[in-house]
């Protein structure tokens, strides 16, 4: 039995009319008065999340519970949650005093409905029955849960609904908050936000920053037992954004209520959370406090989302001993010999020596960053992301040191392959591991179509978008991946060795590694020998794209 | 500077030419003659024969009764289609968008016709014969008349408005109903008020539809249904346009010159009575 728990989502999945999947089996237990924050690119299904517990959507599977009571199906207006919208969604009719006081006019105070000697007066509830009804209703449209589930739900409702026919219960009058209580209460909460001197102000002559903290007065004035926010900061520059995430954060602590916080913007998650919620399309990739999130990623995605990363394909050699970037490196993490895993070196944690390292490389690029400077090194083949305070001119050799216990290792993701350092050339072609592959990148804007220049056109034809050495990510499934028999012939995209192969239940499960030591994993009903030299080609339309920075920055 | 004078008087030109004939109305309003040219003096003879005419004032209430109360019904009509079609999705949208414009460009003696044919269709086979023109039949085309001008006057706002409002009205404990009143309908309010006043422009000098329409009743008790539009083509049939149309036209524009000043004025005006009233409350204290 746990009670400490203010919202539980159980097994939680949102399915479309048109069957597509915004979020999958979503398992939360929130803690009273937590921090916590929803990270992820766009279209992961954090929004949703957020919508689903504000009563905006109902789950099409799965329970949402708040202290204990099942709330999936009940509606926004019956919810003690409140929101503070992504772009505020302020009445702009009302002026600012009269935007806060918009719920407390609206909130009702049940009174004990008594008789001349003080019994209280028992009646149908009829409103109750109307509310079971609804929602009996909704439940019976619902398609994606099993029919015993939802006859057993049914089944419970009905029976609440005759207990309501059947019983007359206390009843109540309601209340309207005086004048005089609203008016305390509007004046707290300009007081929080520090918003007394424009109480009369109307909306529109309000500054972004200033419209921001009415949302957030308007929403803790009603005192909810949870407070959403849906990229609140999105709107605003650079600067106050940086003094609202402070701001923020004192409120939540002085308000001492939940907040859910939404964004995609890792560093702001990483400042102000107590715990984070990795999401991925639909899927929750980890859940963690910050230090272990940024410490300890699960997989790739989640170590390149937060904070910036090398990663590499390693093999364990040893107790504790990796190999990547050609050399042996102690680590502190213990996995089985010979397996193959992904290394996450943090740029931070890469020393640049004059003695002799461990590894060398040479400084390709530089990039000054006020506090550092941020160096591309080029590690044989590879690249490596270092950060040091001290100077060093492009074209050095130098020596780097990494320690046991700035290598994190990771098990394999053998889900999707992943390629986090791809970028797209000049024919919209995606560069995984040195070879162009076609994709299609109309995908990174959805809507958005080619034009004959080869530049990307946003749909409504306002925004040009030229994506020449944009950085992407890429993603192949694992069963998207065919294979060429004659490496020389033109279909051929990449060459590589079979340097792994696991047979499982009907399929084989191939590894192939290019000279560039990138690995492609791919399943194939067919059987190849250990190191035999193959080519792999990939359809167009099975490379999902992810932009690493947003699309406006490539705007034209 | 020469470019910007003949800028100005070429605006005052077509104001001039846009008014004049307005002028002459009016000032030929004051003269009791039968033909707008001739000047018998100064007189006030025919506002005086037009409060007295019953045929004219009777015209007048029928045409300001059908006016109230179809354009009340297609604004509320229009006013629910485009908030409706706003938050409905993509495909039903386009439906009702494409629906609501082919009155708009269609030519109106279609309009009336097609009502014509159905109206007498329904009597035949519904109502076993029966002749339903008369005052709902009017009105009926009245409605279809204006609700799709009503439509396109209420979308743009909704466009303009940030489609979360709704959302952010239920969010603080509206019921639906309540979340459209409160924060949905402030905003389109103008929409919907300047969508009022083109319903009943639309009515008041409507006549294809009115002659098509129109049966019995209202204050023309039994006979046919006389607005100042078909009153006057039927004065015209037989003879010149009765004088008594000039100082009607007059008041007629005047009432119209008060409300556009009105509505102006009420716009500029920008006292805040509610933070007065919320300084009262806290002195009080």
């Amino acid at each position: 039995m746990q009670d400490n728990y203010i919202i539980e989502l159980k097994n939680v999945s949102k399915i479309y009319d048109d069957e597509t999947t915004a979020v999958d089996n979503f398992n939360l237990y929130v803690r009273k008065g937590e921090f916590i924050t929803f990270l992820g690119p766009s279209g992961c299904g954090k929004s949703t999340t957020l919508r689903m517990i504000a009563g905006f959507e109902f789950p099409s599977k799965g329970s949402i519970l708040l202290n204990g009571k099942d709330i999936s199906n009940v509606p926004p207006n019956k919810r003690p949650i409140n929101m503070v919208f992504q772009r505020y969604a302020l009445f702009p009719h009302l002026d600012v005093y009269d935007n806060i006081a918009f719920g407390l006019r609206l909130k009702r105070l049940p009174q004990l409905k008594k008789d001349k000697e003080g019994n209280p007066i028992l009646k149908i509830d009829k409103k109750k029955i109307r509310e079971l009804k609804s929602e009996y209703h909704l439940i019976s449209k619902k398609k994606h849960i099993s029919e015993e589930e939802k006859k057993a739900k049914l089944d419970a409702l009905q029976e609440q609904i005759d207990y309501y026919k059947a019983t007359p219960v206390n009843s109540y009058s309601y209340a309207k908050l005086t004048d005089k209580e609203i008016d305390t209460k509007v004046a707290r909460a300009l007081k929080i936000v520090d918003l007394e001197a424009l109480e009369d102000r109307n909306i529109a002559t309000l500054s972004g920053g200033q419209q921001q903290r009415v949302a957030i007065a308007r929403a803790i004035v009603n005192e909810p037992e949870i407070l959403l926010l849906d990229e609140p900061l999105g709107a605003l520059d650079l600067k106050m954004r940086k003094d609202m995430q402070i701001e923020l954060k004192e409120m939540h602590e002085k308000l001492g209520i939940t907040f859910i916080y939404v964004t995609h913007d890792q560093e702001e998650a990483l400042t102000m959370s107590d715990t984070i919620v990795v999401m991925k399309d639909g899927v929750i990739q980890q859940i963690g406090t910050p230090k272990a999130i940024y410490d300890e990623p699960k997989n790739a995605f989640v170590a390149d989302f937060i904070g910036e990363s090398n990663i590499y394909n390693g093999t364990i050699i040893g107790t504790k001993k990796v190999r990547f970037l050609d050399h042996n490196f102690d680590c502190l993490d213990d996995f089985p010999l010979n397996e193959k895993i992904d290394v996450v070196v943090r740029p931070e944690d890469v020393n640049i020596t004059n003695e002799p390292g461990m590894i060398s490389g040479v400084i390709d690029n530089k990039i000054f960053k006020g506090v550092n400077y941020q160096y591309t090194i080029m590690v044989g083949k590879n690249e490596l992301l270092v950060k040091s305070i001290y100077d060093y001119e492009v074209g050095t050799k130098v020596n780097l040191n990494i320690t046991p216990n700035g290598i994190h290792i990771m098990k394999k993701d053998y889900t999707v392959n992943t390629y986090t350092d791809s970028w797209i050339n000049k024919n919209n072609q995606v560069m995984i591991d040195e070879s162009p592959f076609d994709c299609d990148i109309t995908q990174l804007l959805p809507g958005s179509f080619i034009d004959e220049e080869g530049y990307l056109v946003s749909k409504d034809k306002a925004h040009k978008y030229d994506l020449n050495d944009a950085d992407v990510v890429a993603e192949i499934a694992l069963d998207k991946i065919d294979v060429v028999d004659d490496i020389s012939s033109d279909e051929c995209q990449v060459v590589g060795q079979i340097v792994d192969s696991i047979y499982i239940g009907d399929h084989y499960r191939y590894i192939v590694r290019t000279e560039n030591e990138e690995d492609f994993v791919f399943t194939s009903q067919y059987s190849y020998n250990l190191n035999d030299t193959i080519g792999l080609k990939v359809n167009a339309k099975d490379i999902k794209l992810r932009l690493k920075k947003e699309v406006s920055n490539y705007e034209i | 500077m020469v470019k910007k004078i003949l800028g100005y008087s070429y605006i005052y030109l077509i104001l001039l030419l846009m008014y004049i004939p307005i002028l002459v109305l009016i000032v030929f309003s004051f003269t009791n003659a039968t033909y707008i040219g001739t000047w018998n003096g100064f007189s006030f003879d025919l506002y005086g024969k037009l409060f007295q005419s019953e045929e004219i004032m009777i015209a007048v209430g029928n045409t300001v009764i059908i006016a109230i109360i179809s354009a009340v019904c297609a604004t509320v009509l229009g006013t629910l289609g485009a908030v409706g079609g706003f938050y409905a999705k993509r495909r039903s949208r386009a439906i009702l968008e494409n629906i609501n414009q082919i009155p708009v460009v269609n030519a109106e003696i279609v309009m009336a016709l097609s009502l014509v044919v159905m109206f007498v269709f329904i009597g035949n086979n519904i109502f076993g014969g029966a002749n339903l023109f008369s005052f709902w039949t009017l009105l009926v085309g009245h409605i279809i008349l204006a609700a799709p001008f009503v439509y396109l006057n209420v979308k743009p706002k909704l466009q303009q408005m940030d489609p979360a409002l709704y959302e952010a009205a239920l969010d603080l404990g509206c019921s639906p109903r309540q979340a459209l009143n409160k924060a949905v309908l402030p905003e389109i309010i103008p929409g919907v008020f300047s969508g009022f006043m083109l319903s009943i422009t639309l009515s008041l000098d409507d006549f294809i539809v009115t002659a098509f329409t129109r049966g019995s009743g209202l204050l023309s008790g039994a006979a046919n249904i006389e607005t100042i539009s078909t009153l006057v083509q039927a004065k015209i049939k037989k003879g010149p346009i009765p004088p008594e149309m000039r100082p009607l036209t007059t008041i007629i524009f005047l009432i119209v010159l008060l409300v556009v000043i009105f509505i102006s004025l009420r716009r500029n005006k920008t006292i805040n009575v509610k933070s007065m009233k919320r300084r009262k409350l806290r002195e009080k204290e």
